[in-house]
């Protein structure tokens, strides 16, 4: 895989955005764009593992955050990582007020069709950075 | 008297299936095997300094539930808290069970929400341990 | 314990009531600036409420009861419904929380304020009103009472 898009998640524990975050990445990662993303351990980036540190400084970087906390996105930043676009599922959400997700440990049907819709976003925008092949 | 607390703070590291047994045997705890003990701690809200995560993890004992050796969780709360009451890495537990591959990471299968359960047991276990000492 | 706020903490979370405010029981904050009232939630409602997804103001203009709505919040589990502390007349709304309604939660006391009334009777509405201080030992008893339902399993 040359020059994968990393899509890294906020995973955040707490809530059903945080759940949602992982899993609009293993979507995106695993099934809508497989060859040209990956993900990483945003744990590892935040204890500044060199890989990790070396990685989101030479690869494109997608954040997907949960709420407004914006944890993925700032931790990446702290790293000078080359952040090209950052999503939040809240915002998301607020597009489409007609589904509540609710459950945290395991995803519910809405927190599936809210990933979805979120993944389809992100997959256009790998294929986007791809197309113009640099970030801005 | 006020009930006791531990802080429990999982990796939930999204590259392997252990970081998601971490999250799911963390959550599970927290939602029904020990509900009043436990606090999570949110290791990316705690990592941008927020206060309050990082306060309780100094001022009560935590339990790191870390995917594989690179034991992000104990790092990270050893840094910025203090030192954790006990450190358990799944991948070192799956090893001792004899459980090879137990699932893909995006959505555990049978044999992944069992191994889950077992860790999750285990961080019972080390609650237990920690309140009699 | 700062000099601008109370502070309780609970498990992980701080709860923080701004002093030289007023307050009901409903946990709605009142600023009086010259006979006007701008009015908020606490921090201990944004907290127990979660994370606001969509804001709904009034219309300036409207006229409200106390004890009515006034505004309210939408949040992944509920809708908060906001109560009005006066009989009064809606003359702003804080429009930004229609684009950032995260502010409800980021900084419920600052720029997270909801609307701007002006009471219609003031004197006799200020006695349903309470002091930081009393509001403070009122949030303490009503934090004790969510921690013994055991509603932690979102933080």
């Amino acid at each position: 895989m040359s020059d994968p898009v990393l899509i890294i998640p906020c995973s955040g524990i707490g809530k059903s955005f945080g759940t949602i975050s992982r899993e609009v990445t293993y979507y995106v990662v695993e099934v809508l764009k497989k060859d040209e993303t990956d993900t990483l351990c945003l744990s590892l980036l935040v204890m500044g593992d060199k890989d990790a540190v070396r990685s989101v400084k030479s690869h494109r970087c997608i954040a997907v955050d949960g709420c407004p906390n914006e944890c993925s996105k700032k931790n990446l930043e702290f790293f000078n990582a080359k952040v090209a676009a950052n999503y939040r599922v809240v915002d998301i959400l607020r597009e489409n007020r007609n589904l509540k997700p609710s459950a945290v440990t395991f995803l519910d049907e809405d927190g599936r069709k809210l990933a979805g819709i979120l993944a389809e976003k992100i997959a256009l925008k790998v294929d986007e950075l791809n197309h113009k092949g640099v970030v801005s | 008297m006020s009930t006791p607390k531990i802080g429990v703070v999982s990796c939930s590291g999204e590259c392997c299936v252990e970081g998601t047994i971490s999250r799911i045997a963390t959550r599970l705890v927290l939602e029904k095997l020990r509900p009043d003990n436990t606090v999570t701690i949110c290791l990316p809200l705690f990592s941008i300094g927020e206060k309050g995560e990082r306060m309780f993890a100094k001022n009560f004992p935590t339990i790191a539930v870390d995917g594989c050796e690179k034991r992000c969780a104990k790092n990270a709360i050893e840094k910025y808290s203090g030192k954790t009451a006990c450190s358990l890495v799944v991948s070192d537990l799956l090893k001792k069970w004899g459980i090879n591959n137990p699932s893909p990471r995006r959505e555990l299968n049978e044999e992944g929400i069992e191994a889950a359960l077992k860790v999750a047991e285990e961080i019972v276990v080390a609650m237990d341990e920690i309140f009699t000492r | 314990m700062s000099d601008d706020f109370y502070q309780e903490v609970a498990d992980k979370f701080i709860f923080t009531v701004k002093k030289r405010l007023l307050y009901t029981e409903n946990d709605v904050w009142i600023e009086m600036i010259n006979g006007k009232a701008k009015i908020g939630i606490t921090d201990f409602l944004q907290r127990r409420g979660g994370d606001a997804v969509f804001v709904e103001l009034p219309q300036i203009g409207k006229t409200v009861r106390r004890g009515d709505e006034t505004s309210s919040f939408e949040t992944i589990k509920a809708v908060v419904s906001i109560a009005s502390p006066f009989d009064s007349t809606v003359i702003e709304v804080n429009s930004t929380l229609n684009d950032k309604p995260e502010l409800i939660n980021e900084d419920p006391y600052g720029e997270g304020w909801l609307v701007l009334v002006s009471p219609s009777h003031l004197e006799e509405d200020k006695q349903y009103l309470m002091t930081a201080e009393k509001y403070f030992e009122l949030m303490k008893s009503k934090i004790k009472d969510e921690l013994g339902k055991g509603s932690r399993k979102e933080v």
